[in-house]
């Protein structure tokens, strides 16, 4: 998705929203939460293939990848 | 709400160096320390043992915009050498800027196309919360053995990962 765009809010309920371009990813407060987004910048690529941001959520140890396209329920730690 | 972050080369002298934008760029190797992309200094073709391009030093670096921190920086290839038979390239982390010199050999470097998404280098844990250089430089050196073939290469892709809260 556009690596220019994304936004993280804290709810009051402790729920963490990530966003960007359109997508939107809620992780809820029922455990170990995290949300971020993961960004790759490439030497060697031009053009909006240069940078690429994952949104990325997590609950206890489990992670959703979001990416424009697919979404990845893994354990593993993934990079874009 | 989103960092602005760059990956940029660093060119001359140890204590000002020149900074150049290189993501979405390209990284040129050559027999000279500047971040020109064009055919000056080429890198020439050993009738024996290996041509040693200069240092290629990249770093991140944070220039502004809106964020809480930066972490968990990383680099890493595709994991496939595609410059062809007698072409190398190397890369190692380094904290502090030296002024790029040539090359004489990979000790202490590391084949970059080890780097890959699933064993990354790591360039430095963070928390980053502030703009500027972050983390370690990466270190690259191109070396031209005698088996190479002569002309302009097909490019390369690196990347430079962060997590961004």
């Amino acid at each position: 998705m556009d690596a220019s765009k994304y936004n993280r809010i804290v709810h009051e309920d402790g729920s963490i929203q990530v966003d960007g371009d359109g997508v939107k990813l809620l992780v809820m407060n029922d455990g170990q939460a995290k949300a971020f987004s993961r960004v790759g910048l490439r030497v060697g690529v031009r053009g909006p293939e240069s940078a690429v941001r994952w949104l990325v959520g997590e609950l206890n140890g489990v992670r959703v990848y979001v990416s424009p396209e697919a979404v990845i329920l893994t354990t593993q730690d993934l990079y874009p | 709400m989103v960092a602005t972050v760059r990956v940029v080369e660093k060119n001359g002298s140890s204590t000002s160096p020149t900074l150049t934008q290189k993501d979405g760029g390209t990284v040129r190797f050559k027999n000279a320390d500047d971040a020109n992309v064009d055919l000056n200094n080429p890198m020439v073709i050993p009738s024996s043992g290996s041509d040693w391009s200069f240092e290629k030093w990249l770093r991140l670096e944070i220039t502004g915009g809106t964020f809480t921190e930066i972490t968990n920086l990383k680099f890493y290839t595709d994991g496939q050498n595609n410059f062809g038979t007698g072409v190398n390239l190397w890369a190692k982390n380094v904290a502090t800027y030296a002024t790029p010199a040539e090359g004489t050999g990979s000790t202490g470097y590391t084949d970059a196309f080890t780097y890959t998404s699933s064993a990354p280098l790591n360039l430095g844990a963070g928390p980053y919360t502030a703009t500027g250089e972050i983390g370690d430089h990466v270190v690259m050196l191109l070396e031209v053995q005698s088996s190479a073939s002569s002309g302009v290469l097909s490019g390369e892709t690196v990347t430079f990962s962060y997590d961004e809260i």
